[in-house]
């Protein structure tokens, strides 16, 4: 763990809040950019990384220092993003769409608005968020964690909290059956 | 055919986790298989691909919302316990005396409602069979008699007599007191427990007025019958909820907005909708919020519509984009679900529909007037109030002509 990270804990444990709100600052776009990606949605993307942050504040003193602050982070915020995307699936959405295609969102201005992002995506990166939002929640999990964050196992079985070998034969299912996806597709 | 171990150990090749040895395997692996070097190139692609989809950035500050929410939900860093198994007691003993107050309760209800039934039980008993006070020989009446002398009376005789004190009266017969036919008692002169749930308070009917939709198809809008149940329906009441379910949203409300400007009305598109009709591909549903228009008017503007996606049927594919039109009164939810997707609660607002000076139904209106409509992507999960196209049309209000009516209307399209 950094220093920085552990003298801003510290603070925290004395019961400075505005220290807190510095940890926060230092990670929230990691954290934001992965639940994102596991979430597809900008706006339940926040509210998880917020509930995250609220978790972490209060568990802190349960915080030992074993691994890197980011990677506890880390894991509680993908397992809030997982647990939120189970919720999510049995939740008939109003906006929702059918055929495999990608739901309402963004609803989200900002997404739409970024230069070239959509024509970018539009294609080829279209087919692709289809087809990952059709995977499991756990399937989803490590493609993101290995392909968009380029997390090794090791760190992956500590986030998930499962062995090595189960991210192993995720990560294998999860490529074929993406594979699959992108096949029906073509 | 690749074995499954063989495509594992592409999927961790591609992964990056292989050891040399592992490595050396794939390599000889592609050497000798077209379908693994095939495999392997796709799973390179698909990861590449997921590499490459970008994650919009975070626009706003969290750690301000954070630290508020800290605050006002007066979080604290918990202090991490113990651990159950290092207090005095063991983890089961909290179980078992739960089960020993259990039972003990268990018990001694038992005991309790036993002892009760029984007293009363005894008590009932004796009031049927109670002895009167005066035993003595009864005058001979007509009522039959029950004696105690037993039938076989002259045997008796035979049998030897028992040993009798002297002080001890001969033995006579003695008649039981006749027990008079049971006849309820009156509550006044004996009060007996009845077990009765207690006095419920009457279900008391009312008449509930329940507006029913009207659902005519949009292509039969040209029937009189149609037209006249419409016209009825919308003399009822001032404000109408009208969902059109459509094959596609966008398309639907380019369809309407079409319809709606060639009217000379003036339709202002919140910038939200306007994000979502460029990005067609996106499913989405449109909200229009119409007020002032009278029933007339709305019929017209529908069976405009109507005509207008008729013509779709002449295209290659058929571009039709509605089927059913679905009209209800507006109730308090579809008030509430208004006043969350602009902001503003428009009953409260005073001005136009709905408002406090909404002129009496069923009037004949004023002259008629350019309308002005507002147009949103129909998100009621996640309302956007609050901008620009809406603030402007909450300034165009004006006070609603008698006998016109607001109008929200939901262009649906088909959810998964």
């Amino acid at each position: 763990m950094s220093a920085d990270d552990q003298r801003l804990i510290v603070e925290c444990l004395k019961g400075n809040p505005n220290a807190f709100g510095a940890l926060v600052r230092r990670y929230q776009d990691r954290l934001y950019h992965t639940v994102y990606r596991l979430l597809d949605n900008a706006e339940d993307a926040q509210d998880v990384v917020q509930e995250v942050f609220l978790n972490a504040y209060q568990s802190l003193e349960a915080f030992k220092g074993d691994s890197q602050l980011f990677t506890w982070l880390y894991r509680i915020a993908v397992n809030a993003a997982i647990s939120h995307k189970r919720k999510q699936r049995q939740v008939v959405s109003l906006d929702a769409t059918r055929h495999g295609e990608r739901g309402a969102e963004p609803l989200d201005p900002s997404v739409q608005t970024q230069p070239g992002y959509a024509l970018e995506q539009a294609e080829q990166g279209q087919r692709v968020w289809q087809a990952l939002s059709r995977l499991s929640p756990e399937h989803r999990a490590v493609l993101v964690l290995k392909d968009m964050e380029g997390q090794k196992y090791e760190t992956m079985a500590e986030i998930l909290q499962v062995p090595i070998g189960t991210i192993r034969s995720r990560l294998h299912r999860a490529r074929l059956e993406l594979r699959a996806l992108l096949e029906e597709d073509e | 055919m690749l074995s499954d171990r063989d495509r594992e150990i592409l999927t961790a090749y591609v992964d990056g986790e292989l050891s040399s040895r592992q490595r050396r395997y794939v390599v000889r692996l592609l050497h000798r298989s077209g379908e693994a070097r095939l495999l392997l190139e796709k799973l390179k692609e698909d990861s590449g691909q997921l590499r490459r989809l970008e994650a919009p950035p975070l626009e706003t500050d969290l750690a301000f919302p954070v630290l508020r929410t800290i605050a006002e939900r007066h979080l604290t860093i918990q202090r991490p316990s113990g651990g159950r198994s290092s207090g005095i007691y063991p983890l089961w003993f909290g179980a078992a005396v739960a089960a020993a107050a259990l039972f003990l309760i268990a018990a001694g209800s038992y005991f309790f409602f036993a002892g009760v039934l029984d007293r009363e039980d005894a008590a009932r008993l004796a009031q049927t069979r109670k002895v009167p006070p005066t035993p003595g020989p009864q005058p001979a009446d007509e009522s039959p008699r029950i004696v105690e002398k037993p039938k076989e009376e002259p045997a008796r005789e035979s049998m030897p007599e028992p040993q009798e004190s002297p002080a001890q009266p001969p033995t006579q017969v003695v008649q039981r007191p006749v027990e008079k036919p049971v006849r309820p008692e009156p509550p006044a002169t004996k009060e007996e427990p009845v077990l009765t749930a207690p006095s419920m308070e009457m279900f008391k009917l009312e008449t509930a007025n329940v507006a029913l939709p009207v659902t005519v198809k949009l292509r039969e809008l040209n029937q009189d019958a149609n037209r006249q149940k419409l016209l009825k329906e919308w003399r009822q009441d001032t404000a109408f909820r009208l969902e059109l379910p459509c094959k596609d949203g966008t398309r639907a409300f380019e369809r309407f907005q079409k319809v709606w400007k060639e009217k000379g009305n003036s339709l202002l598109i919140d910038q939200v909708a306007q994000g979502r009709l460029k990005q067609p591909r996106f499913k989405t549903n449109y909200v229009v919020v119409a007020e002032d228009l009278k029933p007339e008017e709305l019929l017209q503007l529908l069976h405009q519509l109507a005509a207008e996606d008729k013509k779709g049927e002449a295209k290659r594919p058929p571009d039709v984009q509605f089927d059913a039109l679905v009209s209800t009164r507006m109730t308090k939810r579809d008030h509430k679900e208004l006043s969350e997707l602009l902001g503003v609660d428009l009953v409260a607002g005073g001005a136009g529909q709905g408002g406090a000076n909404r002129p009496e139904a069923g009037k004949v209106a004023a002259k008629p007037t350019e309308h002005h409509a507002l147009a949103l992507a129909y998100n009621p999960v996640r309302p956007r109030p609050g901008s620009a196209e809406v603030k402007r049309f909450l300034e165009s209000r004006k006070p609603a002509r008698p006998g016109t009516v607001q109008v929200l209307l939901v262009l649906r399209g088909p959810s998964s």
